[in-house]
């Protein structure tokens, strides 16, 4: 909102630069945003809060100038001529719905002179922001920005009767406002009709029909009290906000509706050269007094200060309250402080005028606070994990939880749970991610669109999935690793082969987390190469997947090279962790180390060979390392070349020469003869 | 005997020291403390040596193989000392080093960790809540009434819901702030408690260089018998000090928010101009970093706590305006797009 400073100074006088004017309404509260400079005068503009509709105008903005300084205010001049013209019939005024609207101030000024304004009035207006119409609808918008109070001017002639009546709209009818925008009508519109057909909008927008032009003569001026919430359902409904609408949302003063009109009406006899006519106020004349007793112990408690009741009784009367001393401070506020109703809003006023500045900072004394043992146990883990991944490599992304539903469309990642959003901003993010694969995949074409392509990621987040009738939110673990050449399919170099990175940071992190018997078992993944996707399993139990995504997943986000990802089901996973360590005592006797190479059949499986080798090799093979693997000129075409390092040792003794060899013979033999491995 | 050790060893010496490399002093070594080295020898021909001669000749041919033994190692130490500043001329120290490819932490979960980790020394519980949420916990439970202009600065997601319309207790929304961890932990523990929570929020804004419709936020509660605004104060200056530095100034503005009264916005001093009004700070010299105030008492009414026998303050900031003043970002959108040579920078 924009407060002018020159125009501010109408109502009390301001020693203060207007530099150190807006400070101090930012420090109680009210913050100037920004301070322009126009001509001789300086605009604020102003975050007024929801709260404080009363300083949605100069006055207001005054009345908070005098608490803050302690400076006299300085009412507006109303002179309004004795004399009334009633005019060839009276005005009738009726409210049909009361609720929605508790007072309505009918009134009739003849004989207007519609003209441009005079240049103080236009200025005045250009100050805040507003374009200058004619004379009466200028003053209008003046006395909203003076007082808060919104007005409107319809031209009486163009009623169809001379009467007003609030009611609801009917079922059917529509209106054509000001904006020219014609508008539908709902049974829940509150809408002002000349006893005949809707002519405003209530609380929000006049109408066409009945707006105020060079040739009108005679006006009627509505001043009234609409409902906040009926008014803010209308403004919703349309779509629109206006000074009026803003204003009424937030609750007017009900002690200034007559008041301005009254300035109004002042205002266009003098301007406009109108002659006062009928006038009618009908619903309740005022709002009930609302007594707020304030506990001065209470208050210094909440504050942490040491006010006397004489401080606080001071600064309340600087604010309008009036105050009874009793057991403790009885408080009423004045109308136009509809937002103090409680103790609690006492004490924020007299803080917030006191100044917060002026309130000591103590040392708080916590109360120790444990964290759930479980909670805190997954936020180790999880710690943990983040830690192990940076540990090997892996950078930490995070994406956006709402996706496109066009992403998901078709692919993989759709499904009969993915959870919907109701009001989404745009297509871009209508759909609340089911696995974290399309972020990570969008980010890595991403880095690849910018040259970068040493890409390792990670991302541990939340997925959502719809349950039945309700919603289910679970955090997941995501990994990817790029490499830009083409697939090679199994003719690789193993240790090169990005699955086989992605796989070992995987088990690394299961022995990390104390995770028993990770299995690896195939499968098939919507997302994965038929014959380069893996499950992950503990105790058959499922905890994720693990595979290279195939061509037609990275066509659709443009990704060339091959891409290797795990994604982790993360409750699971830390559900089966055991962070609990015993040591075993490190072997007495030395180690011994045998290597074997062989080619082989393909389709023999590392996992089937290395059950073989411990089983041969008894108790003292403590250990089997793959240290190669080999396809190539050198060996059977259709072999592959394999070459183990095995570990003996006892526990009891430095095994002999002899005694390894018994074992190492018996695993050569075996690999001859079982799986017909050519010994290299 | 003698003379010929004499001899053999001011030879053996002379080509001890002549030894320029170690393959020459290990021939030497050979040549005289060998197997069949000529101190060997030596020891062969002591047999022939006259009884009371034997001693004595005994004793210097050990003496002989003492005195080349010292002396070959004395040589060999000599060449390898050489050896090692020939070989480190040839190093090129300014060489890289080996990248040992480490990734990085995301800045908003460093900023995060910071955070939280200045909160948990002081004693303060980090507790999470869901982000799907309920309406009754992100708006009424805070005094959010829902026809209310209050409303208006908490724009909220909605999951679709099949009966949307009419079972209002059913709908779910996205959390537009992290106070509802707030409502649950009241619900569920009594006073006196300090928690921090952590987590995502989700706002329908148009995503620009300050915006983004998701984003982080920790929320502080403390409730007790006699937690008052001077605590409040006293908290977020121990905070901003940790968080931004000794040198940075605190300023607490009055302010509106419908779950705290007293409210205030919390400005820190301008780190980028000290103070002084930049274009970071909008010239004034301060940035706002955070919401704060006492707990109303219709939230404790919301959540069964007696309002006159327990007082509390609750606080809120965003993580990633903060990660952004500390690290000079300038577009939350950065956060987001996880370049990673913006995420390498951290």
């Amino acid at each position: 909102m924009k407060i002018s400073y020159e125009w501010l100074r109408e109502y009390v006088s301001i020693k203060l630069r207007a530099q150190n004017l807006a400070s101090k309404l930012t420090m109680a509260g009210h913050e100037v945003s920004a301070i322009i400079r126009q001509g001789d005068d300086f605009i604020f503009e102003m975050e007024i809060t929801a709260n404080r509709a009363d300083c949605l105008s100069h006055l207001g903005i005054a009345r908070e100038v005098v608490a803050i300084t302690g400076k006299e205010p300085r009412v507006p001049d109303i002179k309004i001529k004795k004399k009334v013209l009633t005019g060839t019939s009276s005005l009738k005024v009726a409210i049909e719905n009361k609720a929605a609207c508790s007072r309505y101030i009918g009134r009739v000024i003849h004989n207007v002179k519609v003209a441009p304004s005079p240049k103080w009035l236009v200025k005045r207006l250009e100050s805040v922001g507003v374009r200058s119409v004619n004379n009466i609808v200028d003053i209008t918008n003046f006395v909203l920005f003076e007082t808060g109070q919104p007005l409107h001017a319809f031209d009486a002639d163009k009623l169809s009767r001379h009467e007003i009546v609030v009611r609801n709209a009917k079922a059917n009818e529509g209106i054509i406002t000001i904006d020219g925008v014609e508008r539908k009508l709902s049974p829940n519109t509150l809408v002002i009709t000349d006893g005949l057909s809707p002519i405003a909008v209530a609380g929000v927008m006049g109408g066409k029909d009945t707006e105020v032009t060079e040739r009108t003569e005679n006006i009627l001026l509505e001043s009234a009290y609409f409902d906040p919430v009926s008014v803010r359902r209308t403004a919703f409904a349309f779509g629109i906000s206006t000074d009026s609408s803003y204003r009424f949302e937030r609750g007017i003063d009900f002690g200034g509706i007559l008041l301005a009109s009254d300035r109004a009406a002042s205002l266009i006899c003098d301007i406009a050269k109108g002659q006062p006519g009928d006038i009618k106020d009908v619903g309740i004349k005022r709002q009930p007094v609302n007594k707020i007793v304030l506990r001065v112990e209470y208050l210094n408690k909440i504050l942490g200060t040491t006010l006397k009741p004489a401080e606080i009784i001071a600064i309340l009367s600087r604010l309008g309250y009036s105050v009874k001393i009793a057991t403790d401070l009885v408080v009423t506020a004045p109308t136009y402080r509809g937002d103090t109703t409680r103790e609690a809003d006492l004490i924020e006023e007299v803080a917030r005028i006191y100044g917060y500045d002026n309130i000591v900072p103590c040392p708080l004394k916590v109360v120790t606070t444990c964290e759930d043992a479980q909670s805190k146990d997954f936020a180790k883990k999880r710690e943990m994990t983040k830690q192990i991944l940076v540990g090997s490599g892996f950078n930490e992304i995070i994406t956006y939880s709402l996706i496109s539903s066009d992403i998901v469309k078709g692919t993989a990642f759709s499904g009969e749970d993915l959870a919907r959003i109701k009001n989404p901003l745009s297509k871009e993010q209508d759909t609340m991610r089911s696995s974290l694969l399309p972020g990570m995949l969008k980010t890595v074409a991403h880095n690849l669109s910018r040259q970068v392509y040493d890409i390792k990621l990670f991302e541990l987040s939340n997925v959502y999935f719809q349950k039945e009738s309700d919603y289910s939110e679970e955090p997941s673990l995501a990994m990817a690793q790029y490499d830009r050449s083409p697939a090679k399919g199994n003719q690789g170099d193993y240790a090169a082969s990005g699955l086989f990175r992605v796989k070992g940071v995987v088990s690394e992190l299961g022995r990390r987390l104390g995770i028993k018997e990770l299995v690896y078992e195939k499968t098939t993944h919507p997302v994965f190469e038929k014959a380069e996707a893996a499950a992950l399993l503990s105790g058959n139990i499922m905890l994720g997947t693990i595979g290279r995504v195939n061509e037609q997943t990275l066509r659709a986000f443009n990704i060339k090279g091959q891409l290797f990802i795990a994604e982790i089901n993360f409750n699971m996973l830390v559900a089966r962790a055991r962070l609990e360590r015993y040591y075993s005592p490190l072997p007495r006797f030395p180690y011994s180390y045998r290597d074997v190479s062989f080619s082989i059949d393909p389709t023999i499986s590392y996992s089937e060979l290395t059950g073989f080798f411990k089983k041969t090799g008894g108790a003292q093979l403590k250990e089997i390392k793959l240290l190669s693997e080999y396809h190539g000129k050198e060996i059977d075409k259709r072999h592959k070349a394999l070459a183990i390092r095995m570990i003996f040792s006892s526990k009891e003794k430095t095994l002999t020469e002899e005694e390894i060899d018994i074992a190492d013979t018996a695993i050569r033999e075996g690999l001859k003869e079982k799986f017909n491995a050519a010994l290299r | 005997m003698q003379e010929r050790l004499h001899s053999a060893e001011q030879e053996a010496v002379g080509e001890i020291d002549a030894a320029q490399t170690r393959d020459d002093l290990e021939q030497v070594r050979v040549k005289y403390l060998g197997r069949k080295g000529i101190v060997a020898q030596f020891f062969k021909e002591l047999g022939a040596v006259s009884a009371d001669k034997r001693a004595s000749v005994g004793q210097a041919l050990n003496r002989l193989k003492g005195v080349l033994a010292q002396d070959i190692k004395q040589r060999e130490d000599e060449l390898s000392l050489n050896t090692d500043a020939a070989d480190s001329a040839s190093v090129d120290i300014t060489m890289p080093g080996v990248d040992p490819g480490i990734g990085r932490l995301h800045p908003v979960t460093k900023t995060l960790n910071d955070i939280c980790g200045i909160f948990s020394h002081m004693g303060f519980a980090v507790v999470e809540g869901p982000e799907i949420e309920t309406e009754f916990n992100n708006f009424e439970a805070l005094n959010i009434p829902l026809e209310h202009p209050s409303r208006d600065t908490f724009d909220t997601f909605y999951v679709d819901t099949k009966d949307f319309d009419t079972d209002t207790e059913k709908r779910r929304l996205l959390r537009s702030h992290t106070s509802p961890v707030q409502i649950r932990y009241m619900q569920n523990t009594k006073p006196p408690f300090s928690i921090v929570a952590p987590g995502k929020v989700f706002r329908p804004d148009a995503t620009d260089a300050s915006h983004s419709f998701m984003f982080f936020q920790v929320e502080g509660l403390v409730v007790g018998k006699d937690i008052n605004f001077a605590h409040l104060k006293w908290t977020l200056y121990e905070f901003a000090r940790q968080c931004f530095g000794t040198s940075s100034k605190v300023r607490f503005r009055p302010h509106f928010f419908p779950f705290t009264e007293p409210s205030a916005e919390v400005d820190i001093s301008c780190m980028i101009c000290n103070g002084e009004g930049c274009r970071v700070c909008s010239h004034s010299g301060w940035l706002e970093i955070l919401g704060a105030g006492m707990v109303d008492p219709n939230v404790f009414d919301a959540v069964n706590i007696d309002p006159n026998q327990y007082s509390g303050f609750a606080f809120g900031m965003g993580v990633e305006r903060i990660a952004m003043l500390k690290h000079g970002i300038d577009d939350i959108r950065l956060l987001y797009e996880n370049d990673i040579r913006f995420l390498k920078q951290f």
